[in-house]
């Protein structure tokens, strides 16, 4: 007599078992201690108790929220300051992340409107350093009418645009440009994308909330 | 403060009312994010990110569902979006048997023990339904609704992690018994 696989003891654990399967378990007691065990185990898991959290959780968060009403407090430009090649770079990367994450589900193609918008505001990201302040208007009407261009592509109606997923794209931006700021906190281009990505995930949180019920919760 | 005044001033950005609610479900939060991540830094990671959206989300925040659950399905999404985003990058993990450390003397402490260290080292397809209907007591339907698979293949996922689970505390048993 061969014995039930522990998969099917971990189904019958649940529910019921067929008339084979409650005649062997009759039959055999080495499968019904495994059950017992199961079941055993079952009731266990669900009284695990929850570990405390730790405190640098809750430090992590307040140093974000704290940092997140600081976008005021960046300081503007100053025309005589040269950026490096480094800041524009990451300004670069930035702008591209924009271009191929935002809106973009996760494992779906990204939005047909990045790659240009993406070469286009390169191109202004290169030449940040000859009139910062130019280029910083230039790159964020770009990236605006990218949004734009996107969100009129897929449309708010879209069954497949994701609000949720595109807010944890425009997060990942906003620490991407957090990170270069705090090597480079008078780079006019980063700065620019930095407030762009923070308005639009603004913009975005109300959307979230006009479609939260049809997430599963 | 009541917990709808508590909502109204957290989502007004009051540092007291945000902390006060942080630490109302922080460690039920924890609980969930750490054992579907099966490990510490990326658990405090995903648990930054899940509060940092649950105070976002706030002020939308319409009371269709308790509170505690409304932060509790957040924390699953972020970590299950942060273990998809994980899966791109990481090949997934071998099932490590060995793995683990001696227990404690305490039976119920050696036992809690087994179990975390041993869902630790399930496959992470596997530990996500088992932490979510075992652990937690989510349906597979809204299961698979979380993880974008269909309630049988939660089902399905279920048994398989019980067996494994059931077949590493064995080994682990014939190492170092305790009382499953």
């Amino acid at each position: 007599m061969s014995h039930l696989t522990l998969e099917t003891l971990a189904r019958i654990a649940d529910g019921p078992e067929t008339d084979d399967e409650a005649a062997h378990l009759a039959a055999c007691p080495d499968c019904r201690t495994e059950l017992d065990a199961l079941r055993a185990q079952i009731t266990a898991l669900g009284a695990l108790t929850p570990p405390a959290a730790p405190e640098s959780v809750w430090r992590g968060v307040e140093a974000r929220l704290r940092a997140e009403r600081e976008p005021a407090t960046i300081p503007l430009p100053r025309r005589s300051r040269r950026t490096g090649w480094l800041p524009r770079a990451a300004a670069a990367a930035v702008v591209f992340l924009a271009g191929t994450l935002v809106g973009a589900r996760v494992g779906g193609a990204p939005p047909e409107v990045a790659a240009p918008d993406s070469a286009a505001t390169t191109e202004v990201a290169a030449t940040a350093a000859a009139d910062p302040v130019e280029a910083l208007r230039d790159a964020e009407s770009l990236y605006a009418a990218a949004l734009a261009r996107y969100m009129a592509e897929r449309g708010p109606s879209d069954p497949e645009l994701d609000p949720v997923r595109r807010l944890a794209a425009l997060e990942s931006i906003i620490l991407t440009a957090r990170e270069a700021l705090a090597e480079s906190p008078d780079d006019a281009v980063i700065g620019g994308y930095y407030r762009t990505a923070v308005a639009q995930r603004e913009a975005i949180m109300s959307q979230v909330q006009l479609t939260e019920s049809e997430v599963w919760y | 403060m009541d917990e709808a005044q508590l909502i109204q001033r957290a989502g007004r950005g009051e540092p007291a009312a945000l902390r006060a609610l942080y630490h109302a479900h922080a460690d039920r939060v924890w609980a969930v994010v750490r054992r579907l991540a099966a490990d510490d830094a990326l658990a405090e990671d995903w648990s930054q990110e899940a509060w940092i959206r649950v105070f976002r989300s706030l002020p939308g925040f319409r009371g269709e569902a308790k509170l505690s659950t409304w932060i509790h399905r957040i924390a699953i999404n972020v970590a299950v979006d942060g273990q998809r985003r994980r899966a791109r990058e990481i090949p997934a993990e071998p099932f490590d048997e060995e793995a683990g450390e001696a227990a404690g003397p305490d039976p119920e402490i050696e036992l809690a023990l087994a179990l975390e260290r041993a869902v630790d080292r399930l496959p992470h397809g596997m530990r996500q339904v088992l932490v979510l209907h075992d652990v937690e007591g989510y349906t597979h339907e809204e299961i698979g609704k979380a993880l974008g698979v269909a309630a049988g293949t939660s089902r399905s996922q279920l048994f398989k992690a019980r067996a494994r689970l059931r077949e590493s505390l064995t080994r682990q048993n014939r190492r170092n018994p305790c009382p499953i």
